[in-house]
């Protein structure tokens, strides 16, 4: 395995300058060598946030499939109601479902995240954030036995003394290197005008398609706190969700996002993490630009469980609203977490 | 004279490992090739770099009385940003730290869209979005100010357009943790970031809400 460091940049290519049946020149295809580096590993977009909280079990999702192999884990803190020197705490845990790292002290997690945080005291409220930066590495997870092909469960469990986190984001990072272990990513190196195509630009093809296909955008992620902030459904037919999804009395939140237009209709991927009381079963959907799609809730046997198989599309256009509706063949349909992903 | 990056569409090549593979080894490299797959990789470099940036699901009733429409920053300079959360006077949300880079070849950065419902209950709803270094927000910080005096619900956009000079340098060199004592960076870079900070208030005491706020990044 070698790896070559690569910075952040996007070379322009003119296409005036490679004609067809022109002759490719040395350093075109170190250009575009570059340039799809940077197309599939400079712009990962899977992210979530968990909003200002004085505590609680949050759970967000991300797909490990992509060129991303660093997720960026942001805290920010401050105090509540007066300064006050005092400490927030947060743990993670990662799972696939059936293998957690976490949420305690764990090698594969970074050592940093568990320590607690505290605000400033000078006074004013915005100056006294605290914010703190750790990375969590997907090979780690995967080396702790996740599966990197099925999507992944970050929980934030928060703990304050008159204290607020004012946000948790988790994002991926972008590439800062080509590696031959990957299937991907093409060394800008140098190429013999009318030369055959060597090692050097045989890797071009498939770090183009990682452009395209490892990618996923969160296009809507919903964090709320399973114990005491979730969503309440009790209508019998599908009707708009109370609470985070709720403009107003029978009208559904609409969100405005921005669809990936690779030349296709864009696809998504959704779910919910939910509950049912007993064995009663329930329902979610999302309307998009592009229609309506359903997911049916089995019952969950009063635990909480994740189910994002639900499948639709957005529309063909730089901007698309979606909104959520859900009901509950009897009792209560809790939700916790929302989440669209884009499937590539 | 006109140059063209990209056709501003994916053109479909064969799949990397076909033997109709365009890029396999011991082929001929034709420009004409060169010219498809340097458009698809800056085609590709635009697009992935539009993405949602944050999500919330709104506040609800804000009721203090704010006439920041005066002159074009007291949104920024006056509003009052250390509001303690819970308040109804004003709502306030820092909206995170984001990674921003260029649309593209092109030097320009995305445009950073906030997008919302909002009903100004009776008056002047107001919601302004800074981009800064992190820290409190400075008049000379980039902003956007949306306004609405609607009764109903309605949809509310504005963007922020910001220059390289507005964005700022995060250091990213995670160590190895699952070594004692910490291996060094498998990785390591600087990308370019911008934190956001989103106030809402109404100018006269009437009750403000949004809804369904998001802030992405759009096509400059």
């Amino acid at each position: 395995m070698t790896t070559r460091h690569r910075d952040l940049t996007t070379p322009a290519l003119y296409s005036q300058t490679r004609p067809s049946r022109g002759t490719v020149q040395a350093s075109q295809t170190a250009a575009l060598a570059e340039i799809a580096n940077d197309a599939a590993g400079g712009h990962p977009a899977q992210r979530a946030t968990v909003l200002r909280t004085i505590g609680g079990t949050f759970h967000c999702y991300l797909w490990p499939d992509t060129t991303a192999i660093y997720y960026a884990v942001r805290i920010t803190a401050s105090w509540k109601t007066a300064p006050v020197f005092n400490a927030s705490t947060v743990t993670l845990a990662v799972t696939d479902g059936t293998t957690t790292v976490g949420p305690g002290a764990s090698p594969y997690l970074p050592r940093d995240l568990l320590a607690p945080i505290s605000p400033g005291v000078s006074g004013a409220r915005l100056d006294d954030f605290s914010m703190r930066t750790v990375f969590v590495q997907r090979d780690s997870l995967v080396a702790a036995g996740l599966s990197p092909s099925v999507p992944w469960r970050f929980t934030f469990v928060v703990t304050v003394v008159a204290t607020y986190v004012e946000a948790i984001e988790i994002a991926e990072v972008s590439r800062f290197a080509t590696d031959t272990a990957d299937t991907y990513g093409a060394d800008p190196d140098y190429y013999q005008p009318r030369a055959i195509i060597d090692d050097n630009v045989v890797a071009i093809g498939a770090t183009l398609e990682a452009a395209y296909d490892l990618q996923r955008r969160t296009y809507h992620a919903v964090s709320l706190d399973e114990v005491a902030g979730h969503d309440h459904v009790t209508s019998g037919t599908y009707a708009p969700i109370p609470g985070s999804q709720l403009e107003s009395a029978g009208v559904a939140s609409r969100w405005e996002v921005r669809p990936r237009l690779m030349g296709g209709v864009p696809e998504v991927q959704f779910g919910v993490r939910y509950r049912t009381t007993g064995m009663h079963t329930g329902g979610v959907r999302i309307t998009t630009g592009a229609g309506t799609y359903t997911l049916a809730l089995p019952a969950s046997g009063g635990g909480y469980v994740d189910l994002f198989t639900g499948v639709g599309y957005l529309a063909q256009a730089t901007t698309d609203e979606i909104h959520w509706d859900a009901f509950s063949s009897a009792g209560t349909l809790s939700i916790a977490s929302y989440w669209i992903v884009e499937t590539p | 004279m006109t140059t063209i990056r990209t056709a501003g569409i994916w053109i479909d090549l064969p799949k990397s490992g076909d033997p109709a593979d365009r890029f396999r080894a011991d082929q001929p490299l034709g420009a004409g090739l060169v010219q498809i797959a340097s458009s698809n990789a800056e085609f590709a470099c635009r697009e992935n770099s539009l993405r949602t940036l944050w999500e919330h699901p709104g506040f609800t009733d804000v009721n203090g009385t704010l006439n920041l429409f005066g002159s074009p920053s007291s949104s920024v300079f006056e509003f009052p940003w250390d509001a303690v959360p819970g308040s109804s006077a004003v709502g306030v949300a820092y909206a995170g730290a984001h990674r921003m880079r260029g649309y593209g070849s092109t030097g320009v950065l995305p445009k950073i869209t906030i997008s919302t419902r909002l009903k100004a209950g009776g008056s002047t709803a107001g919601v302004v979005l800074v981009a800064n270094g992190g820290g409190r927000p400075q008049p000379s910080d980039p902003y956007v100010v949306i306004s609405s005096t609607s009764t109903p619900y309605e949809r509310k956009t504005g963007t922020l357009a910001l220059t390289l000079g507005d964005v700022f340098s995060r250091s990213i060199a995670p160590v190895v943790e699952d070594t004692t004592p910490p291996g060094e960076p498998i990785e390591d870079g600087v990308d370019s970031i911008v934190h956001l900070w989103v106030g809402v208030w109404n100018s006269s005491g009437a009750k403000t809400s949004t809804r369904g706020m998001t802030i992405y990044l759009g096509a400059p």
